[in-house]
C-alpha cells in the first residue's frame, strides 16, 4: 500500500530583494531545502527542531498554504504541487491544519456553533437539523458540552478553545491533520488533556498527523516516527524510540541533552553536548554541512561537502559524515555543571 | 502552629510572611497572591513553579515593590536583610531595586532600549547607581559582557540590542542585572522564549553566577524541568497560594501534595512515558474560588467534605517539607 503522504525533495525559498525601486532579487531564504518523508495511514510523523529549522514552513507547504518552490507532495497519490488553486478546496476537505494559538484562530464575534458549522457550510456538507446535529456531535467528539454551542470563544479556557479549533478541523471529516505546535500555548496541566485527545481521535477515526513542535518530550509522546530539522533540512529521521534512545546526529544529541529533566536524578546524571556559536541565518546557510559551524565534531570535510541523508539501520537515516565514528567512539561531552542540591 | 515554611539556616536575605496582593476589578477584588510565605537565604536558588494565574509573577513583582501601581499589598511583610520593606517610600524601594535586587525577564527586547548600544546602557546604570566615571563605567561594562559569555565583548559593546540573537540578548540582560553586584536576582521565565540548546546555556550561566558569586536567585517558571535544573528549593503555586514547599528533590521525586503529583504525572518526558494522566478541568477563576481547597474540584483523590468546605493550611509533613492539603500522600518509594 502506498503511503498516505509522500513528500519528495520539497523546497520553499523566499526571495530576498534589494531595497529601492528595482526590488532586484538578491538571494533567497531557503526555509525548506530538499525535504523528503512519508506518512503512513493512521500514523504520526513528528517534526522537531529549533526555530528557523523550517518545521512550520514544511507543514504549510504540505497543505499548499505556501506553494513549494520545488519538489512534490503526493497525497493519496495526487501531486498537490500540480493542482490548481480552485481544485485544492476539494482536496483540503481531506487535510486540515490545527494551529498553535486557539485565541488568534477563532473569530471572537462568532458562537462556537457557528465556528464549527462554518466549515460544513463552506463545503455544503450539512444544512438545517442535520447541521445542528453534526455540530453537536463534533463538540461531543472533542469533549465539549454540546449545550455550549451558543457561547463565544472568550467564555472558554485555553484548553477548551484548542478543542474548538480541533472540532473545526474535524468538521469536514479529514483523514490527515497538520498540527502546528498545538499544545505550546497551553498550561502544563491542560497540555496532557489535548495530547490525549489528539491521540484518541487519531486512533478512533484513523487519522494521520504531521505533528510539529519544538518540545522534544511532546513529540516523543505523540509520534510514531520523528524527523529532526536544522536550517531547512532533515538531519535525522527514525522510528520514535530509535531516535530518542539511539540518536546518531550530533544535533539530535545536543537537543536531547539540552532538555532539562524534571527528575533531578536524571538531570544530574545527564551529560550535555555543548554547541558552539549561534544559529546561522537561513538566508546564508554555511557551505558543506549546515551544522558544521556549531558541531563539536566538525572536520575539514564537513566545511566543504554536504553530507547526504544515508541509511544507518532499517528506517533510521542520518545526514552526517561521521555518524559511524561518533557512534563507536565515546562522544566528547562537557559534563553539565553539577548541582549543589541537598535533599 | 506556625504556617511559615522556612529554612532554618542563617539569617535569610529575603523573608516574606503572609503576603496577600489584591487587584480591584469590576467583578470584585481578585486576590492574586494569598498569604504567601517563603524565605531566600544568601546564595540560594529558590524556584516558584505554577501555571498561568497561579500568582508566581505577582509574588515576584511584590518583592520588587512593583505592584503598588495596579494592585495593592493587602497584608503581610517583606523583609530584606531583616528590614521591613512594606510601607517604605518609593525612593527607598528604588535604592534596593538598584543595588540589591536585579531582575531578568522573559523578553529582553522589551527591557532594553533599542536606540542605545548595549555597552552604553550598562554604563549608564553603573554611572547612575555606582557613580563611576565615563571611562571606568565603559571598561566595567565590557568586563560584565565578557563575564556572561558574550564573545568579543569589547567590540560587541558598541552593538545595538537588535544586533544580538535572543540568547545573546538575554546574556546582555544578565550582564546588566549584575552591574551593581546584587545579592538577589529575580528571574521570571528567563528562558521561555529561547530555543532549547540556548536555554540550557542560559540556565548554566545563571546557576554558575549563583555558585561562583554567591548571588541568591528567585527563579520563576512554568517548567518543572527548569526547576529541576536550577532550584535548591521549590515552591509550587496554585490559584494564588503556595501548595507545596520543599527541597527540589523532595518536590520532584517525592511530592506529597495531590496537585504536584498530578502535575508530574501529566508531563511528557523526553526519556519516554507510556501514559499521560491528564488533570481534569482547568485552574479556578480567581473571581469565584472554590470554598474549600482550591484544587478540590480537580483533585484526583477528591478527598472528603473537609476538602470541599475549608481551605487547608500549610503544614509541615516532614522536616522542611510543607504541604497545603488535608491529605498527606505517602512519599513514593
Amino acid at each position: 500500500m502506498t503511503a498516505l503522504l509522500d513528500v519528495r525533495e520539497l523546497a520553499v525559498h523566499y526571495p530576498v530583494r534589494a531595497r529601492g525601486l528595482t526590488r532586484r532579487r538578491t538571494g533567497a531564504v531557503r526555509a525548506v531545502d530538499g525535504v523528503s518523508f512519508t506518512v503512513e495511514r493512521g500514523r504520526t510523523l513528528g517534526l522537531v527542531g529549533e526555530s528557523g529549522g523550517g518545521k512550520s514552513t514544511t507543514g504549510r507547504a504540505i497543505l499548499m498554504l505556501q506553494r513549494p518552490t520545488a519538489g512534490s507532495v503526493l497525497f493519496e497519490g495526487v501531486d498537490l504541487a500540480g493542482v490548481a488553486e480552485g481544485e485544492l478546496r476539494n482536496l483540503r476537505r481531506r487535510m486540515q491544519l490545527v494551529f498553535q494559538d486557539p485565541y488568534a484562530s477563532l473569530d471572537p464575534r462568532m458562537t462556537v456553533g457557528r465556528l464549527v458549522g462554518e466549515a460544513l457550510d463552506i463545503h455544503g456538507l450539512a444544512v438545517g437539523r442535520s447541521r445542528a446535529g453534526r455540530v453537536a456531535g463534533l463538540l461531543e467528539l472533542v469533549g465539549l458540552d454540546p449545550k455550549h454551542a451558543g457561547r463565544y470563544p472568550h467564555e472558554f479556557s485555553g484548553g477548551q478553545r484548542q478543542r474548538i479549533g480541533i472540532a473545526r478541523a474535524l468538521a469536514v471529516e479529514p483523514i490527515f491533520l497538520v498540527c502546528d505546535e498545538p499544545v505550546s500555548a497551553l498550561d502544563v496541566s491542560i497540555q496532557a488533556q489535548v495530547m490525549n485527545l489528539l491521540a484518541d481521535l487519531r486512533d478512533r477515526l484513523g487519522l494521520s498527523y504531521v505533528f510539529i513542535s519544538h518540545d522534544l518530550a511532546v513529540v516523543r509522546h505523540i509520534s510514531d516516527r520523528v524527523a529532526v530539522m536544522y536550517l531547512g533540512k532533515i538531519v535525522e529521521m527514525a522510528d520514535r524510540d530509535d531516535l530518542y534512545d539511539q540518536p546518531l546526529h550530533p544535533y539530535t544529541k545536543a537537543l536531547l541533552s539540552s532538555v532539562p529533566s524534571p527528575d533531578p536524578n536524571v538531570q544530574r546524571a545527564r551529560e550535555r553536548v555543548m554547541l558552539r556559536g549561534e544559529l546561522p541565518s537561513p538566508a546564508d546557510p554555511p557551505p558543506g554541512c549546515r551544522f558544521h559551524t556549531r558541531c563539536p565534531h566538525a572536520q575539514e570535510l564537513c566545511r566543504v561537502v554536504e553530507p547526504p541523508l544515508v541509511s544507518a539501520s532499517a528506517g533510521h537515516v542520518v545526514a552526517c559524515h561521521f555518524w559511524r565514528e561518533l557512534r563507536s567512539t565515546p562522544v566528547e561531552v562537557t559534563r553539565a555543571r553539577t548541582s549543589r542540591r541537598t535533599s | 502552629m506556625t504556617t511559615t515554611p522556612a529554612n532554618d539556616r542563617a539569617e535569610p536575605l529575603l523573608e516574606v510572611r503572609d503576603l496577600s496582593v489584591g487587584f480591584p476589578t469590576r467583578e470584585g477584588l481578585v486576590r492574586a497572591v494569598d498569604r504567601v510565605s517563603f524565605s531566600i537565604n544568601p546564595g540560594e536558588v529558590v524556584g516558584f513553579v505554577g501555571e498561568s494565574g497561579s500568582g508566581k509573577t505577582v509574588t515576584a513583582l511584590a518583592v520588587m515593590g512593583l505592584v503598588a501601581a495596579q494592585g495593592a499589598i493587602e497584608s503581610g511583610s517583606i523583609r530584606f536583610r531583616g528590614r521591613e520593606m512594606i510601607g517604605l517610600p518609593e525612593g527607598e524601594w528604588r535604592r534596593v531595586r538598584a543595588r540589591e535586587v536585579a531582575t531578568v525577564f522573559q523578553d529582553p527586547m522589551t527591557a532594553l532600549n533599542p536606540v542605545f548600544s548595549v555597552g552604553h546602557q550598562i554604563s549608564e546604570v553603573l554611572r547612575t547607581h555606582l557613580a563611576l566615571g565615563r571611562q571606568e563605567a565603559r571598561e566595567r561594562a565590557v568586563e560584565l559582557l565578557g563575564m556572561v559569555g558574550i564573545p568579543d565583548a569589547r567590540a560587541r559593546a558598541g552593538d545595538y540590542p537588535h544586533q544580538f540573537s535572543g540568547g545573546m540578548r538575554q546574556r546582555v540582560m544578565i550582564a546588566m542585572a549584575l552591574s551593581c553586584d546584587p545579592s538577589l536576582i529575580i528571574a521570571d521565565e528567563p528562558t521561555t522564549a529561547l530555543d532549547v540548546t540556548i536555554q540550557a546555556e542560559i540556565l548554566d550561566l545563571i546557576r554558575s553566577l549563583s555558585t561562583d558569586m554567591g548571588v541568591a536567585v528567585m527563579i520563576i517558571s512554568h517548567d518543572l524541568g527548569v526547576m529541576s535544573a536550577m532550584a535548591d528549593r521549590i515552591n509550587v503555586m496554585y490559584a494564588g497560594q503556595i501548595v507545596e514547599s520543599a527541597s527540589a528533590v523532595r518536590v520532584l521525586v517525592g511530592p506529597r501534595h495531590p496537585y504536584t503529583r498530578a502535575l508530574l504525572q501529566s508531563l511528557p518526558r523526553v526519556e519516554g512515558q507510556a501514559i499521560l494522566t491528564a488533570i481534569e478541568g482547568a485552574p479556578p477563576d480567581l473571581i469565584s474560588l472554590p470554598m474549600g481547597c482550591r484544587f478540590y474540584p480537580r483533585c484526583p483523590f477528591r478527598g472528603d467534605d473537609r476538602c470541599r468546605d475549608s481551605n487547608p493550611d500549610l503544614r509541615e509533613v516532614d522536616t522542611g517539607h510543607w504541604v497545603r492539603s488535608f491529605y498527606d500522600l505517602e512519599p513514593v518509594a
